[in-house]
């Protein structure tokens, strides 16, 4: 509605434009006169004129008359209904009354219509239209057969296929069915009849066409005989009764509507054949007929419904006995309503109640669809990913591996089950819509029109529907939302202790606040498209809204800032949880993302929180890879190719590592000499590793490095004093002191020491 | 009792049932061609009388008709007293129902109209058309459900004769058409000379009317049974009528009773029937192996619904308890035409003494001719290739 009126006030607008510039372009165009001086004298005299005066006075007046008299009020209009209520009891008595001799006026009625051979003879026509279009069908057929044949032999695993396979063969009967609707009424209407027979021959070949109809629609839904086609999760028996009761119950309310229909005619037309003025009631003797079948009806209809749910006690399983019940006493209440309501002839209530009352029991079905249907898929998936994952066991030895060390089998994460919250919404939400439609049509409510003066009605109508609309939609934007929201942070896995984390990391922060935004949001648009449709002016509420947005911008600056440059951040991927990351003079392991800040704890403990708007620029040192350079001292007499050989022996077994091996991109490898110093010479190796293990590879490569010299007969260099002692004769005890000091002179010299590496 | 001179005769039936049954249809074919010409006129009719109609009366032909339809209709029953189940699939019951109603009501046409051609009277079409549309609707109506009846039967049987031809494949599209045509095409021409009559009636009352207040009653009931010359009596042609109809009534209902006898006097074992990979059904040992499939609404392949003609119903015995019966004549003669192997059966014809039954078919249930024309192995030549 609010939708329309602003289409309106927008076509509105564009027509305003329009004439504007037509108006523009008349001003310019020279070619229309202004009018004379004459006519402006003809129209004054014209306006003064007392016969036009009256004649505009009184069209006025009509126009005043005329407009509320579409507006009844509440009284009125309930005042209307009873008295239809109270005429409708007066009907029925008068049919009650003229009960008994109803056959015979209807009968005398009858013969005094048709003649015995006129009867045989549109017997004779009416068969031969069956037959023109049953043999039109029956050729139709024919070609579709081996199509029909092939969609119910063959077998359709995924779910989608199995109901474009039922719609094909539904779509088929449909082809059958409208090639005997052309063949039986295209004939029929080819000549032409006196008014009871085209009645009696149409209702009869109408009536056909309908329940047929109805029948394959049954048939797409319940498919008795090929329990691989059904739509619907019943068992093979209980589709075959409930098929043939809802096939018998509506052929009995075919014949029952078109028979009466047919007495209508009989008894409301004089025996001329010409039609009584139409007066909208029936004859007492058709009122009395039609109350009759009525009630066989709602007999019938109650017989059916018990006949179903004994069945459905004894073949299904899906529902509890208590559900059953009440579902039972559902659709008997559902029947007696639609009787009473038919009886007092409150036509609209009537349809009302049968479209809620049938509503609910097709949404529940419809859900029960839904479910079994993603049942299945995810079966399938689960089928197909167990058989991918685990290849067949072929040999014995296998089996007794896995027999060993039973290997937990990994949660295979089926892609639809997220999907199911929006298919049901999905389905939900046509369903109400259509429902909604049903009931407007019923009430006559004209939504679509756009009445300057509503009805009561027609504004609880259209505030409803709109209510209902904005929040249907509101809840299926939510749901798919939602769903999409929480199957990526599903799918998002923590990372293991040790381990870097994925570029998904960043999701788990930014979705669940994605998730809030989109609530709020939707939340408030929805309170305010309800508030509007119920008249609310809701433009003070969004003024005020803003006012305090802005208010709450200005004073909360750095927040935003905080909140909006974190949302960039993390979305230029600069920092994981659990990465090692510098900002400014601080280190430390990402610990938590928040929306405003960040928890680095260095590795000695402290944690430190840094709100995202003071971080200008941060160094990640967790990313991707490292490389880690080592150095070792080693006299100038080694053997440099021994040295290579031995390095690329250890880097060899470091890559065999099962911890870490994998995590070696570039194993040790030997860079040769790197510098020569005083003593000795500076051999460097170096190697790369994934960020975070290279502390580890570190510790065994010294380690190693160590013992492999060792065996292979190679000392480190030692910082030493080599003391030349000129001439031959033995040093006294004095001067070998001398010596001595002179050389712990030389060793004690003051060495810069190596930068310790600040590291974890 | 010698099975195989029993079932030698089982193929002498088949054939004789057919044959009667085409030569029924072409007649009935030719009479309703003669019936459609009414939608050009009632003069076109009585025109091509002699050609379509007459000519079936003559001398020659009239015994040859009556015989085949005596034949035709006693073998009917003798398949119907022979049939262990009556509901394996709509066509056939269809058939078989239409089979048994169409002596009692074709009874009073046909015996009419030899009753006055003995009598002498000329029953031409202008005649008919009056007869049946203004003295006796009634009857006219009862034509029109003959004519459906009939032809609806004649169909049903002519289609499981032509599906189960390999080289009738491409044909049939263009014979179904024919089919439709042909009926449909008489009942228009009875209906338009039927409602030329009735115009023709309704100002002839009108012009009565107005003339004198004589009943119409004589105007338009040419009694057909009141001729100068009455060698057979109104009454005895009505007797007969009556009599051909009950006897014909009390023949199917004695054949039905006769039937359910034999099947409550037949002693049956029990059955377990496997398929494939499907749960085995349980079914007795009177009913066919592709009788079990379709009571079970298992779907199978079978072209000739059951007639042994097609081939396509054929399975691979897989394991049997106990030994099956031999082959019958016609059983052979279909599984030599398609070069089956040696343990190939026809479902349709196989009817295990008990026990447990193993099958694999050698179709799939859609199967239908067409498909030779897209697949290059066949799979009764092919054995060897058939899934472990």
């Amino acid at each position: 509605m609010i939708g329309l009126l602003r289409i309106k006030a927008g076509l509105a607008a564009l027509l305003l434009i329009l004439s504007t510039a037509l108006a523009t372009a008349q001003d310019a165009a020279p070619t229309i006169d202004a009018p004379s001086a004459n006519d402006l004298h003809e129209f004054t005299r014209l306006l003064a004129d007392d016969r036009i005066q009256n004649w505009m006075q009184e069209q006025a007046n009509d126009a005043e008359a005329a407009a509320p008299q579409n507006i009844k009020s509440i009284r009125e209009q309930l005042a209307e209904a009873t008295d239809h209520v109270g005429a409708r009891v007066a009907d029925l008595s008068a049919a009650w009354a003229s009960f008994g001799e109803a056959p015979e006026v209807i009968a005398q009625k009858w013969r005094a219509q048709l003649t015995p051979d006129r009867r045989v003879r549109s017997l004779t026509f009416a068969l031969i239209f069956l037959f023109f279009g049953a043999g039109l069908e029956w050729l139709s057929r024919q070609y579709t057969n081996p199509l029909r044949r092939r969609i119910e032999f063959s077998t359709f695993k995924r779910p989608r296929e199995r109901l474009f396979a039922a719609l094909t063969r539904t779509a088929l009967a449909f082809v059958g069915l409208t090639m005997f609707a052309i063949g039986s009424i295209g004939a029929f209407s080819t000549i032409d009849w006196p008014p009871l027979l085209r009645t009696l021959i149409l209702a009869a070949l109408v009536g056909i066409l309908i329940v047929r109809a109805i029948n394959s629609l049954t048939k797409l839904f319940l498919a008795p005989r090929v329990p691989q086609l059904r739509l619907l999760p019943v068992g093979d028996k209980m589709a075959r009764v409930t098929g043939q009761a809802i096939m018998f119950f509506s052929a009995m309310v075919v014949f029952a509507v078109s028979l009466i229909d047919v007495f209508d005619q009989l008894t409301t037309s004089d025996v001329q054949g010409g039609m009584a003025p139409e007066q909208g009631g029936m004859a007492p003797e058709t009122l009395s007929v039609a109350v009759l079948f009525a009630v066989l009806l709602l007999a019938v209809a109650l017989l059916l419904i018990a006949i179903c749910f004994a069945q459905a006690k004894k073949h299904t399983d899906v529902l509890s006995d208590r559900a059953m019940a009440r579902w039972r006493i559902h659709l008997s209440l559902l029947s007696a309503l639609v009787f009473v309501t038919w009886l007092f002839d409150v036509r609209a209530l009537m349809w009302t109640v049968l479209s809620i009352g049938l509503a609910i029991p097709i949404l529940k079905l419809l859900r029960a669809w839904t479910d079994m249907t993603f049942d299945q898929v995810i079966a399938d998936f689960r089928a197909k990913a167990e058989k991918a994952t685990t290849p067949a066991p072929s040999e014995p030895v296998d089996t007794a591996i896995e027999e060993d060390e039973p290997v937990e089998p990994a949660p295979i994460v089926d892609p639809y089950e997220t999907y199911r919250p929006i298919a049901q919404r999905l389905i939900r939400f046509a369903m109400f819509i259509a429902l909604g439609l049903t009931l407007a049509l019923i009430w006559n409510a004209g939504i679509f029109e756009n009445s300057e003066n509503p009805t009561v009605a027609q504004r609880l109508f259209s505030i409803l529907i709109d209510s209902a609309a904005a929040v249907l939609i509101a809840d299926l934007i939510w749901t798919w939302g939602k769903s999409s929201i929480d199957r990526r942070l599903a799918a998002y896995k923590p990372p293991e202790d040790g381990q870097a984390p994925g570029p998904e990391a960043r999701m788990a922060t930014l979705l669940p606040l994605l998730r809030v935004v989109l609530m709020v949001t939707l939340l408030s648009m929805v309170v305010m498209s309800v508030l509007s449709s119920m008249g609310v002016n809701i433009a003070p509420i969004l003024a005020g809204a803003s006012v305090m947005g802005i208010a709450i911008g200005f004073g909360a600056q750095s927040l935003v800032k905080d909140v909006v440059s974190g949302i960039f951040f993390l979305v230029d991927d600069a920092f994981r949880v659990g990465e090692y990351v510098e900002i400014d003079q601080l280190r430390g392991t990402v610990e938590k993302i928040s929306i405003r800040s960040l928890q680095i704890r260095h590795h000695r403990g402290a944690v430190h929180t840094l709100p995202f708007g003071e971080l200008k620029s941060m160094t990640n040192y967790s990313r991707d890879w490292v490389i880690m350079k080592l150095e070792f001292r080693v006299p100038f007499d080694t053997d440099l190719q021994l040295v290579k050989k031995i390095v690329k022996k250890v880097g060899a077994e470091l890559k065999a590592n099962e911890h870490y091996g994998d995590s070696i991109l570039d194993t040790l490898k030997s860079q040769g000499v790197r510098r020569m110093e005083e003593f000795n010479m500076v051999v460097g190796v170096k190697f790369m590793t994934r960020p975070g293990e290279q502390w580890l590879v570190r510790r065994d490569a010294y380690q190693k490095v160590r013992d492999a010299f060792e065996a292979n007969g190679i000392r480190m260099a030692e910082r030493n004093v080599k003391v030349e002692i000129a001439g031959d004769q033995p040093l006294t005890e004095e001067e070998r002191k001398a010596v001595t000091a002179a050389a712990q002179d030389a060793i004690a010299q003051p060495v810069a020491p190596g930068v310790v590496p600040d590291e974890p | 009792m010698n099975r195989a001179k029993g079932t030698r005769s089982g193929l002498i039936v088949r054939t004789m049932r057919i044959w009667s049954g085409l030569f029924l249809l072409i007649f009935v074919t030719s009479h309703l061609l003669n019936l459609s010409l009414g939608v050009i006129s009632l003069e076109a009719m009585d025109a091509a009388r002699p050609y379509l109609s007459e000519i079936w009366a003559s001398l020659m032909l009239g015994p040859l008709l009556l015989s085949a339809l005596v034949i035709h209709f006693c073998l009917g029953l003798w398949a119907i007293y022979r049939r262990p189940t009556l509901r394996t699939n709509p066509q056939d019951l269809v058939q078989l129902l239409s089979g048994v109603i169409v002596v009692p009501l074709l009874a009073t046409h046909a015996i009419g109209v030899a009753s006055l051609k003995i009598n002498g009277v000329t029953f031409d079409y202008a005649a008919a058309t009056r007869f049946f549309w203004l003295a006796q609707p009634q009857i006219g109506l009862l034509q029109v459900v003959l004519l459906s009846v009939v032809w609806v039967h004649g169909c049903a049987g002519l289609f499981t004769w032509l599906r189960s031809k390999e080289s009738m494949r491409n044909m049939l599209g263009w014979i179904y058409p024919i089919a439709v045509a042909v009926p449909v095409l008489a009942l228009l021409g009875f209906a338009e000379a039927g409602r030329g009559v009735l115009v023709d009636a309704q100002a002839a009352q009108r012009a009565s009317a107005q003339a004198y207040t004589a009943p119409t009653a004589t105007a338009e009931a040419p009694q057909p049974a009141a001729p100068a010359v009455q060698r057979v009596a109104y009454q005895t042609v009505k007797t007969a009528t009556s009599q051909v109809i009950w006897w014909s009534l009390v023949l199917a209902a004695l054949t039905f009773v006769a039937r359910s006898i034999r099947l409550a006097l037949q002693p049956t074992q029990l059955v377990l029937l496997k398929h494939g990979d499907a749960q085995p059904i349980t079914t007795r040992s009177n009913l066919s192996v592709l009788d079990s499939f379709k009571q079970n609404h298992k779907p199978h392949a079978s072209l000739c619904e059951g007639r042994g003609r097609c081939g396509t119903c054929a399975v691979r015995i897989v394991s049997s308890e106990f030994p099956l019966p031999e082959p019958t004549a016609l059983e052979m003669k279909t599984l030599r035409r398609i070069g089956a192997a040696e343990d190939v059966r026809l479902a349709c014809q196989l009817t295990p003494s008990g026990g447990f039954l193993e099958v694999d078919p050698l179709y799939p249930a859609d199967y239908s001719f067409k498909d030779r024309d897209f697949e290059q192995p066949d799979p009764v030549t092919a054995p060897a290739e058939a899934p472990a």
